[in-house]
C-alpha cells in the first residue's frame, strides 16, 4: 500500500479571524492567505481564497496608523499579521487579528476592520 | 501546515498610495524574469484569487553592462543574478526559529530605533520597486 505523506486538509492549521461588526466577520485558514497590499494612506487590503467556491478572493479592508510618513506603522502591522499566521509548531491555533466589536487588535498600529467582502 | 514565509516589498512612497507596498506568501512565488538590463520582475499568484494573471514586483538595479568581472564567479557581480540569488536566499531559507516576515525591499526611510525585521531595508542592490496587482 502506498504511503501517503500529505496532511489532512488544514490539519494542524492556524486559523485567523477578523471582525468588523455583528454582520461582517471572517475566519479562515492562514494557508488560504493570498497576500495583502497598501490601498492608500493607512489602508490595506488583505485577501484570502474565497470560501464560497467562486474565483474571486475574500477581501478584508483594514486601517492602520499613518503618522510617521515612512510607512513604518503599516510595516509593523504586516509583521504582526505574518507572525499571527505562522504556526510556530503550535497545532490548531486560532488567532484573532482584529476585532472591532471588542476593540482587540493584534498590534497597536492596527486600528480597525473596515469591510469584509 | 508548513511554516510560511511572508515577503514584504515597498517603494519609496511612504505607504500612502495604492500598491506602494505588498506582502506575498513565499509559496505563491511563480518565478522571476529579467525584463531589461536594469530590471528583474518577480511574479506571484494573483491576490484576486483567480489564479490567472500573475501579480508582479519589478525590481530595478544597476545596469548589468556596468558590472565588472571578478574572476571568481561565472556571473561576476551580474546584478540580475545577485538580486535573484538574494531573493531566493531570503524567500526559501530554513524558517525554523527565524522570523517569517522577510523584507525583500523597503525603499522608505527606516525609522530610528527600529530593530529586527522592521529595521531591514532588504536587498541592497535594488534601487526601485514597482508593484502590479490587478
Amino acid at each position: 500500500m502506498a504511503l501517503r505523506n500529505e496532511s489532512p486538509s488544514h490539519g494542524g492549521e492556524t486559523f485567523v479571524t477578523l471582525i468588523r461588526d455583528a454582520d461582517e466577520k471572517f475566519c479562515g485558514p492562514a494557508s488560504n492567505f493570498l497576500g495583502l497590499k497598501c490601498d492608500g494612506g493607512g489602508s490595506m487590503k488583505l485577501r484570502f481564497e474565497d470560501i464560497d467556491g467562486t474565483a474571486a478572493a475574500t477581501v478584508i479592508d483594514i486601517s492602520c496608523t499613518d503618522s510617521v510618513g515612512t510607512g513604518v506603522e503599516m510595516k509593523r502591522v504586516c509583521q504582526a499579521i505574518a507572525g499571527a499566521m505562522s504556526g510556530h509548531g503550535v497545532q490548531g491555533k486560532y488567532v484573532k487579528i482584529a476585532d472591532d466589536l471588542t476593540d482587540e487588535f493584534i498590534h497597536p498600529n492596527l486600528l480597525s476592520v473596515d469591510a469584509v467582502a | 501546515m508548513r511554516e510560511e514565509n511572508y515577503l514584504y516589498f515597498a517603494n519609496a512612497g511612504g505607504n500612502d498610495t495604492d500598491k506602494d507596498m505588498a506582502m506575498f506568501p513565499a509559496s505563491t512565488f511563480r518565478g522571476a524574469v529579467t525584463m531589461s538590463s536594469t530590471t528583474v520582475e518577480f511574479f506571484f499568484a494573483p491576490q484576486d484569487g483567480t489564479g490567472t494573471t500573475a501579480n508582479g514586483v519589478l525590481l530595478t538595479h544597476a545596469d548589468i553592462a556596468s558590472n565588472t568581472t571578478s574572476g571568481t564567479s561565472p556571473y561576476a557581480d551580474d546584478k540580475h543574478y545577485v538580486v535573484m540569488e538574494k531573493f531566493a536566499q531570503l524567500a526559501s531559507g530554513n524558517r525554523k526559529n527565524t522570523t517569517n516576515f522577510t523584507v525583500i525591499k523597503d525603499l522608505n526611510t527606516i525609522a530610528t530605533g527600529s530593530t529586527g525585521a522592521i529595521s531591514s531595508s532588504g536587498i541592497s542592490e535594488v534601487t526601485a520597486v514597482a508593484i502590479t496587482i490587478d
